[in-house]
């Protein structure tokens, strides 16, 4: 068998491509259903969530409970269908939070350097420095538990990430000349950043976005699991595991297992997506 | 040429420093530079790589500023303009630039016809309709086609892309039309249709250029007159057929028997670029 470089080009170009790619496809088409299961969760759901039920606590999965129930007899199916809405939209919220925060202060910093540019240096440094967790649950020590406030702590958090992220690609996308041209055609320079230079900068966010959302899933799951983030009844995906692993001495595996898995398995799709989008649109620049 | 009017292009004593480090002695760019351009005059710069050419376009165009000196366009001093968004377009109106990347200097994400739609609407020169009317009218004076008005940079060869350039430029309607190396990146026939465009379209309008090269056969095609730069500093200057016929100036005379042709030796060239390095440091001790 011989390969050459070229082969080895075409295969690659293969996986990338448009059609021949299964994982990402797999992946996308299953985010697409999850966020189809949000939103039609209540119809889709059999059982209303937070109804307990004593008599079926800790059932086996059966006809009745296709996933069997939690320590309340509540129906897991139903709870993982309509913890689908918070657990999505919580990590949506914080990252368009943390993207609009982040990506301004990116942009001005690549733009006009100076103090700003130091002052983000500093911040980032101290963020890098410091257990990312531990500044979330200093700001929920400050403002109080609960799902907004882990979803505002996260993004201030990620923001100072996006910053500095998107200061690197701004610096390199400043330095082309169609910006000079921008400039010397009369526009001025909010216009310039906003209008021409976020959009051409786009693709290159895209990927790091995405994959952004995963962790911001898996960070307000772990604030939910460790009481800071979601309260009870939620239904959230990690306040399930956290109010399902007393079972789990007693050989219940369910209640903590259905939602890890659903964790997992969204996180996981939403990595391939996104670093596969990252390759493409680095592909394509 | 009217000698009683002031020329259209007035810089007197321009002068530009870089600081590059700190503690370190700044780079001198432009060294009391002056000259001169009248409506309808081509004025050619010439010098070696480093001497000054781009930074004294780039001060012409407003992209880098002057540390002391005056320039002053059709009698408005360039720096006293103001801030506002309507003295941006002002200014815009009176210089626009071609620069010498043709891959980095338009908008990637843009169509031909919307970059030149998107100039003509931000100096409303052709409100919403005719605004691609106007793109028609530009990319027929620049030899392009309808078809091509749809495509995007990464589709069009590097003449192409020059054209529209230079026909964004145009949608402007500047007095002054600056070109860095405009030509540089092309090859030899490209050079030769582009530079036939520029000559023809100063034909149509009385727009004047300043048109840098390290090319001396292509300065001595379109300028009327040239300053030869060394160090930043102007050492000679005059008509072109002059200046290159009969170089007053051992400097220019170097530039000219650089130039690759007949009998042409890279060592002698070398040998005589010390030797007039030497000797100016003489003439300065
Ligand atoms: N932004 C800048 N920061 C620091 N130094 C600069 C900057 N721009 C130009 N210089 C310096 O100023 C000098 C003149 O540069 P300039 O680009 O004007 O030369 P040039 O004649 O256009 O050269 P070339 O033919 O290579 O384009 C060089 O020594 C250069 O290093
Ligand atoms: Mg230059």
């Amino acid at each position: 068998m011989t390969t050459n470089t070229a082969d080895v080009l075409i295969a690659r170009k293969g996986i990338s491509g448009r059609r021949r790619d299964p994982l990402f496809w797999t992946s996308v088409g299953f985010l697409g259903v999850v966020v189809l299961v949000a939103i039609f969760a209540p119809f889709l759901a059999p059982y209303d969530p937070e109804a307990i039920d004593f008599a079926a606590i800790w059932s086996q999965p059966s006809a009745a409970h296709p996933l069997g129930t939690d320590q309340l007899g509540r129906d897991l199916l139903s709870r993982l269908i309509l913890g689908t809405r918070e657990s999505l939209i919580g990590p949506f919220l914080l990252l368009v939070g943390a993207t609009i925060l982040g990506v301004t202060i990116g942009i001005v910093a690549a733009w006009n350097g100076r103090w700003i540019d130091v002052l983000l240096a500093r911040i980032t440094d101290v963020m890098f420095a410091f257990p990312g967790l531990l500044f979330v649950v200093l700001v929920i020590a400050v403002f109080g538990e609960g799902a907004a406030t882990a979803v505002v702590a996260l993004a201030l958090a990620y923001a100072p990430v996006i910053a500095k992220f998107t200061r690197s690609i701004a610096l390199s996308e400043l330095a082309r000349p169609y910006v000079d041209a921008y400039r010397v055609q009369g526009v001025g320079g909010a216009t310039i950043a906003t209008r021409y230079v976020v959009p051409n900068m786009t693709p290159a966010l895209l990927g790091y976005l995405v994959v952004l959302f995963g962790e911001g899933l898996m960070g307000l799951a772990t604030l939910s699991y460790l009481g800071f983030g979601a309260q009870p009844p939620s239904s959230e995906w990690g306040l399930m595991v956290q109010e399902g692993q007393d079972g789990i001495v007693l050989g219940h595996f369910g209640p903590t297992l259905v939602p890890g898995i659903a964790i997992a398995a969204v996180v996981v799709a939403v990595n391939i997506v996104g670093v596969r989008l990252a390759e493409r649109m680095g592909a394509r620049a | 040429m009217n000698t009683s009017a002031t020329p259209l292009v007035v810089a007197d004593g321009l002068h530009r420093a870089f600081h590059v480090a700190r503690g370190a002695d700044p780079v001198v760019a432009v060294d009391d530079v002056s000259f001169t351009i009248e409506a309808g005059e081509a004025l050619g710069l010439v010098g070696e790589s480093g001497s000054g050419k781009s930074t004294i376009a780039r001060i012409l165009a407003g992209l880098e500023r002057a540390d002391s000196g005056s320039l002053r366009v059709a009698g408005i001093d360039r720096r006293t303009v103001g801030h506002g968004a309507a003295a941006r377009l002002a200014r815009a109106r009176q210089v626009q630039m071609v620069f010498q990347d043709p891959y980095g200097s338009l908008d990637r994400r843009l169509t031909v016809e919307q970059t030149l739609t998107h100039a003509m609407r931000l100096h409303g020169l052709a409100g919403g309709r005719d605004a691609k009317g106007g793109a028609a009218e530009l990319l027929e004076r620049v030899r392009l086609s309808a078809t091509q008005a749809r495509l995007k940079p990464y589709q069009l060869s590097g003449g192409q892309r020059q054209r529209v350039a230079i026909a964004r430029a145009l949608a402007v309607e500047p007095a002054v039309l600056v070109l860095d190396e405009a030509v540089s990146a092309l090859d030899v026939s490209v050079q030769a249709q582009i530079l036939e465009l520029l000559d023809e379209i100063r034909r149509e309008s009385r727009i004047s250029l300043l048109f840098v090269s390290h090319d001396l056969a292509v300065v001595d095609e379109v300028t009327d007159r040239v300053l030869v730069l060394f160090g930043g500093a102007v050492v000679e200057e005059g008509r072109t057929q002059d200046v290159l016929r009969k170089p007053a100036h051992p400097y220019t005379r170097l530039l000219i028997a650089s130039v690759p042709g007949p009998g042409w030796d890279p060592h002698d060239v070398i040998a005589r670029r010390a030797a007039f390095e030497l000797s100016r440091s003489d003439a300065s001790t």
